[in-house]
């Protein structure tokens, strides 16, 4: 298999290889941009920069490009760019792809019609105002003459505009704003699409790793020969603290490496290791949560404030106090963790499922010593995503194997590693507290998170400094408060390692956010909708989402005994804003049925409508499994859930009937990546409350006794 | 001693494997038929299902040495039966995949539903389908396909 397959997430043809980091433009192509290549046989080879780990951000930056640029759809083949500086930020995350690229990639497209179409002209001796393009042809009306762009690829580069180019205004698209297939689909249902785990390289071995057991445990005794005495096992490597450059993320471990992954695996069980108690040894989720518990009770360094929230207080005629818990939370990615290394003396590659590359390279750099021009980050697909591929400790730990060893290494995570060694949501305690005043007014809110905050467990922030980070989703509500203030508890510190986690800071603030006002609500005798629908009066694009998912939902409507409808809403500082409104039936013994979730959302100009309900289902699934199952617990300082028996996804027949309405509009694309996520826990607790009375403060949702 | 392996209408021998290597490991690392997914090893997510003899089953705890003579195939060879490919076609067309991980075994496992079944009710559906997870919540789309799938038979 040749090397340059790699690259390919979607097609097979020799000619992707030209796109990668290293090699310049192939002959007869014409390659404007890093991101489009126009070959000879008329395809259209888009190196796309972002990660596909399914959101469909290689199909909607595709359309961007083909709409400018005039092509057929089907003529694009779209490869994974390797990590290079050439595309700027390749760091997938925080919903903005979309919102971070469209400008520069239709850019792009229209730059590259420009030559192509200047090109045409001077073939012709007429203006270039004068020709039209469509599906990779400049036509000259007046003259019924036309030329194929791949006639044109020679001379195109020397008619380069010089300045900026028109995008083509809305009339005129043909792809931005209308439903698309997914480019990828095919390739995704015949075992074709290539993930980190499919890589195989020529002489390549496996690793399998034998993590500390507990943060901040040490390796005090290894003994190693029966497991190098199994069949097929080439090494047992110790990796420590200095193999692995003082990554903050770093955690020792035993590697055994062999020539199959079952090989490996086997052989890791025959190792005989001890292990430190370290730091965490005693920890638990009970002594963790006490603690987070008190400490969202005191006053805490603010991060913002408005109106005199204390004089509010001290004046209300009622107050309304409320403590919500968020647990730890695993990624849980399908493909567990995986890298590939090739590290030789004159050069590395590595091919990793990352969110981001550059991060890789800079690790790259930093074991090898080489210089960038002599690395070469592969991305591949990836198997999910959620955050946990923004990390890079498992391509770290390939490239000093690999390293090590002088041979390609693939390190690839059990299920078991993955639960075990995973960087969580943090969990969190909110303490919200309400002012009402004498008028029957919501006069103050004070919104109070403990919890250490993911950059000061790493140690790039100080504990107890607050962490606006942690406190997205408090900080900037689309609500009008008379006086507002927000304040972090960033502290203990955690026995676990903690990560960004799809919707960043918002799932657990707008668990808190969201059932507060609900609880806020009840007490002040008004409706949940209509006491939102007069706090956001300001916001024009959080009213209108507000009053469709009310109107879709059939929001105050009569329902059967013990059934509910809960709303929830969620505005990203981006600027999309989604509302859900979820019906359950709470059956006598509690348990919790989610029968349909209604969900409205503004994302400002939409790329690929499919995309956008497919982003709003599967955050609702994802969403599910959070607000109604999934908690990862600390026993003995380590986790306790290990695998999907006892951390159990969503399946289908879990899955409510879901209605999704996108909503049309003109403001400048915002992401979709996470907002469904975060107000599904609130809608849920707020419908379980409006079917019951009974109001459920901790996450997952569950009726205890 | 070497494995001797019905894979998708070939006989592959040679294989110099432990017995109690599981298939999986024996498609992906041996053979290079990397479509079947590992998920997580105790036959709990469905990733890795591949038809013995026709039935779905979960490779990543079916010992190579339990194999026997039963004839294996894996989502590579789908597209050569033509229920398989209306399979396909049929996810292709509802946009059923996100990062695609789990949709391997998802469509391997749908095309024995078909087979057995090939005017499946919802039912029988989520019956089948309730063996696999797919992370990116693609459930809504996988049973229109399959729904699909069988209007066209």
């Amino acid at each position: 298999m040749k090397r340059g397959e790699f690259l390919l997430g979607l097609a097979s043809s020799g000619a992707l290889i030209a796109a990668s980091g290293a090699a310049g433009p192939a002959a007869g192509e014409f390659a404007p941009s890093p991101w489009i290549a126009l070959e000879p046989d008329g395809a259209v080879v888009l190196t796309l920069h972002r990660a596909e780990m399914g959101q469909g951000v290689h199909t909607a930056l595709a359309m961007l490009v083909a709409e400018e640029l005039d092509v057929d759809l089907a003529r694009v083949r779209v490869a994974a760019a390797p990590a290079h500086p050439k595309y700027g930020d390749q760091d997938t995350s925080g919903s903005e792809t979309i919102s971070a690229n469209a400008t520069a990639l239709r850019t792009a497209g229209a730059t590259a019609r420009a030559a192509l179409v200047g090109a045409a002209a001077a073939r012709w001796s007429v203006a270039p105002d004068a020709c039209t393009t469509a599906g990779g042809v400049v036509r000259h009306a007046a003259s019924g003459r036309a030329l194929r762009y791949t006639e044109l690829l020679a001379d195109a580069a020397r008619f380069a505009p010089s300045g900026g180019v028109a995008l083509k205004p809305k009339a005129r698209w043909n792809l931005i704003g209308r439903p698309h297939l997914r480019l990828d689909s095919r390739d995704k249902v015949t075992g074709r699409a290539r993930f980190g785990l499919d890589v195989r390289l020529p002489g390549m071995v496996y690793a399998s790793l034998e993590r500390a057991p507990r943060l901040g445990a040490e390796l005090r005794s290894c003994d190693a020969a029966a497991a190098r005495a199994a069949r097929g096992v080439v090494d047992v490597v110790v990796l420590d603290r200095p193999a692995l450059a003082g990554d903050p993320l770093f955690v020792p471990a035993v590697a055994v490496v062999a020539t199959s992954y079952w090989a490996a695996v086997k052989a890791r069980r025959l190792l005989e290791l001890a292990w430190s108690g370290g730091p965490h040894a005693g920890a638990d989720s009970g002594a963790i949560f006490a603690a987070l518990e008190s400490a969202a009770r005191a006053p805490a360094p603010v991060v913002l404030a408005h109106g005199d929230a204390d004089a509010a207080l001290r004046a209300a005629k009622r107050v309304v106090s409320a403590t919500y818990r968020s647990p730890l939370q695993a990624h849980a990615t399908l493909e567990p963790q995986n890298a590939t290394a090739d590290v030789r003396a004159d050069g590395c590659d590595v091919w990793v499922p990352t969110q981001n590359p550059l991060a890789v390279q800079e690790a790259a750099r930093a074991v090898t010593g080489l210089p960038d021009a002599r690395i070469v980050t592969h991305q591949t697909l990836l198997g999910g995503g959620f955050g946990r591929r923004a990390d890079r400790d498992f391509a770290l730990e390939a490239l000093v194997l690999s390293q090590r060893l002088g041979r390609p290494v693939k390190v690839v995570w059990s299920r078991e590693d993955d639960f075990a060694h995973d960087v969580y949501r943090p969990a969190n305690v909110n303490h919200v507290v309400a002012a009402i005043d004498g008028r029957g007014e919501l006069a103050a809110v004070v919104h109070r998170q403990a919890g250490v905050s993911i950059r000061a467990q790493r140690g790039s922030l100080p504990l107890g400094a607050p962490d606006r980070l942690a406190l997205r989703g408090a900080t900037k509500t689309p609500y009008a408060f008379a006086a507002y203030r927000v304040e972090h508890h960033n502290g203990p510190l955690m026995p676990v390692r903690l990560g960004w986690w799809r919707g960043v800071g918002f799932s657990q603030n707008t668990f808190a956010v969201e059932s507060s006002l609900d609880e806020i609500a009840h007490a002040m005798g008004r409706d949940p909708y209509a006491l939102r629908r007069e706090l956001v009066r300001d916001d024009a694009v959080a009213r209108n989402v507000l009053d469709r998912v009310a109107k879709l939902s059939g929001w105050g409507g009569t329902l059967p005994a013990r059934h509910g409808r809960g709303l929830a809403l969620v505005a990203f500082d981006d600027g999309t804003v989604l509302a859900h409104v979820a019906e359950v039936a709470v059956g006598e013994g509690g348990a919790i049925e989610v029968l349909r979730i209604v969900t409205s959302v503004d994302c400002g100009q939409v790329v690929n409508p499919m995309t956008v309900e497919a982003q709003v289902q599967g955050g609702i699934a994802f969403g599910l499994g959070a607000a109604l199952r999934h908690e990862i617990t600390i026993a003995n300082g380590q986790v306790v859930e290990r695998n999907f028996d006892r951390y159990p996804l969503p399946r289908m027949s879990d899955m409510p009937a879901i209605v999704v309405d996108v909503v049309e509009s003109d403001r400048p694309p915002c992401g979709i990546g996470e907002p469904a996520v975060p107000p599904l826990a609130p809608a849920l607790a707020n419908a379980v409350f409006a079917a019951t009375g009974k109001r459920l403060r901790t996450l997952p949702l569950r009726f205890t006794g | 001693m070497p494995y001797r392996l019905r894979v998708n209408g070939q006989v592959r021998d040679g294989l110099e494997v432990e017995p109690d290597t599981p298939l999986l490991w024996v498609l992906r690392d041996e053979l290079g038929l990397s479509g079947t997914k590992f998920g997580c090893g105790i036959a709990a997510c469905g990733a890795c299902t591949v038809l013995l003899d026709g039935a779905p089953a979960r490779a990543c705890v079916v010992p190579v040495g339990a194999v026997g003579s039963a004839e294996v195939v894996t989502v590579e060879h789908l597209e050569n039966d033509p229920l398989g490919r209306r399979v396909q076609d049929a996810w292709v067309a509802e946009d059923v995949p996100q990062c695609g991980y789990c949709q391997s075994g998802m469509v391997v496992e749908a095309t024995a539903l078909l087979r057995e079944h090939p005017h499946p009710t919802r039912a029988d559906i989520e019956r089948r389908m309730n063996g696999h997870v797919c992370r990116c919540g693609t459930y809504l789309r996988i049973r229109a396909a399959i729904e699909r799938a069988a209007a066209r038979a």
